[in-house]
Parts: structure tokens; C-alpha cells; sequence
């Protein structure tokens, strides 16, 4: 059962977007939630520590959802963060990449609210069963 | 300078632009024999480049008139009268589509409150009621219960009412598609009217070795058309099943 209290960072260049998802997050529970609109925002925030799970778009200016997750798993204090990538980015080129970076799971948008929690619960259990 | 006057003279100086590379244009036509006369007097560098720059010159001019076009047609100029040129109103659009985004999420976050605290009140109440009819609930508490009860459904019109002029305020800001959706078709009429044509340029110029497509890199935005693709997916199922396909 995932603690309601987890603390997520909602990454996305488009406020629409972040304050679609912080409500969707809220839905599910989740109030404890933070925004950044790019990777370099994201990674200053991330690495002033606190954070449990980072929601990342990956076309941004400055630092990409890609470079994120890179830098995200290439730190030795956030290894471990899931980082789940909800992105337009639509080939399979961009899937693969992402997935071999580390991707805890990989959302095309649009989406729906079931699939926003699917893919959260999957990485919850993932996260259990490494516990 | 007001901004009218300052189009005007623009306007003024692009038109004796335009009429003087129609001039140069209609020189460029001549007879076969001064073709041929032309011909050997300039190097086959020169004619290109004055063939290139005559296209250009004409490229330009159809793409001003299309603006100009695009700039005083009344219903458009009344629906983006404050803007200039081709960026600004791609420039408005963004913004009207924001704006309506935010007035409908503003409305939402209203209303769910209300139909949240509307459901969890007759919660309550279904559970008092309950145990008034399992004889659970003390006689003098009776009169307390219909009290509330009444109280609450009273109360349910006018929530719903609130919550209602929500939902219109939700469906007015959809509004900004008619106005949006027209800007939109007139930059997608230019734009590949331009493209068309410095598609031709190109390809009149260009050596066929560097013809080669180039890679197209991982920041591509949403897929607007996949038709006869196989290097994209078109669903969350698609996605999961080649992550899924590699072991992920």
C-alpha cells in the first residue's frame, strides 16, 4: 500500500499539463506534490532531496525528460527515485531509449486518468517487491 | 508612429520593392535571340543566382499579399486585430487555448468540492437512516434526523445550480476554437503555399547526392498522421507491448 504521503515532482514545460496531473495524483490520494517546468529546475530541486517519485515530460527546453532521467540515475543519492516518463513523444525509438535510460514506465499522451494509476500501482509493486 | 500608419508605410515601401523585382522579373523573359545573346555574355553561376533571387523575390511577394490578405480580411482582423504578422497570431492562439485550459481547470476545481461535500452529506445521512431502521437509533434523536434530512435536500438544488454554472463556464471556454481554428487555417494555407514553393526552388538547385534524408531526432512532439508509419506507436496497448516485447 503506497503511503499517501509520498512526495512527487510533477516535471512538464506546459502548466496545463502539471495541473492536469496534481489533480489526477490528487484523486489517487497523493497531495504532496511539487513542479518544475524543465530538467534543470527538476534536477536543482530533486537533488535538494525529499522526493519519493518524479512524473516527467521529456520535450523541454534546457534539460529534456531524457537528460533528466540520465542525471537522475547517474546520482548516487536519486538512483533509486522512480522516474515515469508521460510523454507525446510517440516512437519506438523514443520508448526504447527511455527504457534502457532507466524509465520506471513510459505514458503517451494523451491519456487517461485508468492509465495514469495503472502504470503508478505497477511501479508501486515494483517498488514492494524490492523492499 | 500609430500602428496602421507604420503598416501603411511599410506597405508602401514593399510594393516599390516588389515592383521593382517585377521589372527585373519581365527583363528576364526576353526573346530567345537576346536569351542567347544574355547567355554567353554571364557564366552559368550568374544565371542561377539571378534565376534564384527573381524566385525569391517572387516567393516574397506572394507571401506579402497573403498576410496583407490575411490582415484585413474584417472577420479575421476583428478576431486578432491587435496583431501584426504570421508569428504573433501563432503566438495568440497559444495563448487563447491556455487561457480556456485555465478557466476550465479553474472551474473544475470549484465544482468537485461541491459534489464531493453533496455525496459525503447524503452519505451521513444513508447511515443514519440505516440505523433508525435496524432500531438502533435513540427516539429522541428522531426529529434531530428529519430536521436534517429535510435540511439537506433543500440545500441540493442550489448546489446543483452551483455546480451547473460551473459547467457552463466550462463549456464557454471552449469558445476560443471557432476563433482559434480560423487563424490556424489561414497560417496552414500560407505556409504550405510557401513550403510548395521553396520545395520547387530547391529542388531546381540542389545536387540529387544531397537529396539523402537526415535522422530525425527524438524531440518530434505528437504524431499528427501515422498513416504508412511503422516507426511510431498509436496507443498506451502499443506501448506496453514492445516494452513488454524487450523484457522491460
Amino acid at each position: 500500500m503506497p503511503d499517501k504521503n509520498l512526495k512527487f515532482l510533477v516535471v512538464d514545460d506546459f502548466s496545463t499539463m502539471r495541473r492536469i496531473v496534481r489533480n489526477l495524483l490528487k484523486e489517487l490520494g497523493f497531495v504532496n506534490v511539487d513542479e518544475a517546468e524543465d530538467g534543470v529546475v527538476a534536477l536543482q530541486k530533486l537533488k535538494a532531496g525529499g522526493f519519493d517519485f518524479v512524473v516527467s515530460d521529456w520535450n523541454m527546453p534546457n534539460m529534456d525528460g531524457l537528460a533528466l532521467l540520465q542525471a537522475i540515475r547517474g546520482e548516487e543519492t536519486l538512483r533509486g527515485v522512480p522516474v515515469l516518463m508521460v510523454t507525446a513523444e510517440a516512437k519506438k525509438e523514443n520508448i526504447i531509449m527511455a527504457a534502457q535510460a532507466g524509465a520506471s514506465g513510459y505514458i503517451v499522451k494523451p491519456f487517461t486518468a485508468a492509465t495514469l494509476e495503472e502504470k503508478l500501482n505497477k511501479i508501486f509493486q515494483n517498488m514492494e517487491c524490492k523492499a | 508612429m500609430s500602428q496602421s500608419a507604420s503598416v501603411a508605410q511599410d506597405s508602401n515601401e514593399l510594393e516599390a520593392l516588389f515592383d521593382s523585382v517585377a521589372r527585373s522579373d519581365r527583363r528576364a523573359a526576353p526573346s530567345a535571340a537576346v536569351a542567347a545573346r544574355e547567355a554567353s555574355a554571364q557564366s552559368p553561376g550568374d544565371l542561377r543566382a539571378e534565376k534564384m533571387l527573381t524566385r525569391i523575390g517572387q516567393l516574397t511577394r506572394t507571401l506579402h499579399d497573403s498576410l496583407r490578405e490575411l490582415g484585413y480580411d474584417k472577420d479575421i482582423e476583428r478576431a486578432a486585430s491587435a496583431i501584426p504578422d504570421a508569428r504573433d497570431r501563432l503566438a495568440y492562439v497559444a495563448s487563447m487555448t491556455e487561457q480556456a485550459a485555465q478557466r476550465t481547470l479553474n472551474a473544475i476545481e470549484i465544482a468537485k468540492p461541491i459534489q464531493e461535500r453533496l455525496a459525503d452529506e447524503a452519505t451521513g445521512l444513508v447511515r443514519r437512516w440505516d440505523s433508525v431502521f435496524a432500531r438502533e437509533l435513540a427516539l429522541e434523536e428522531f426529529p434531530d434526523l428529519v430536521a436534517a434530512t429535510r435540511r439537506y435536500l433543500a440545500a441540493v438544488p442550489g448546489q446543483a445550480g452551483a455546480t451547473n454554472a460551473h459547467l457552463l463556464e466550462i463549456m464557454m471556454a471552449q469558445d476560443f476554437q471557432d476563433l482559434t481554428g480560423q487563424v490556424i487555417k489561414k497560417i496552414a494555407d500560407i505556409i504550405q503555399s510557401l513550403e510548395a514553393q521553396l520545395l520547387a526552388l530547391l529542388l531546381e538547385n540542389i545536387s540529387p547526392e544531397r537529396c539523402a534524408e537526415t535522422g530525425q531526432g527524438l524531440m518530434n512532439g505528437p504524431v499528427v498522421n501515422a498513416a504508412g508509419r511503422s516507426d511510431v506507436v498509436t496507443s498506451q496497448q502499443q506501448v506496453d507491448d514492445l516494452l513488454g516485447s524487450l523484457g522491460f
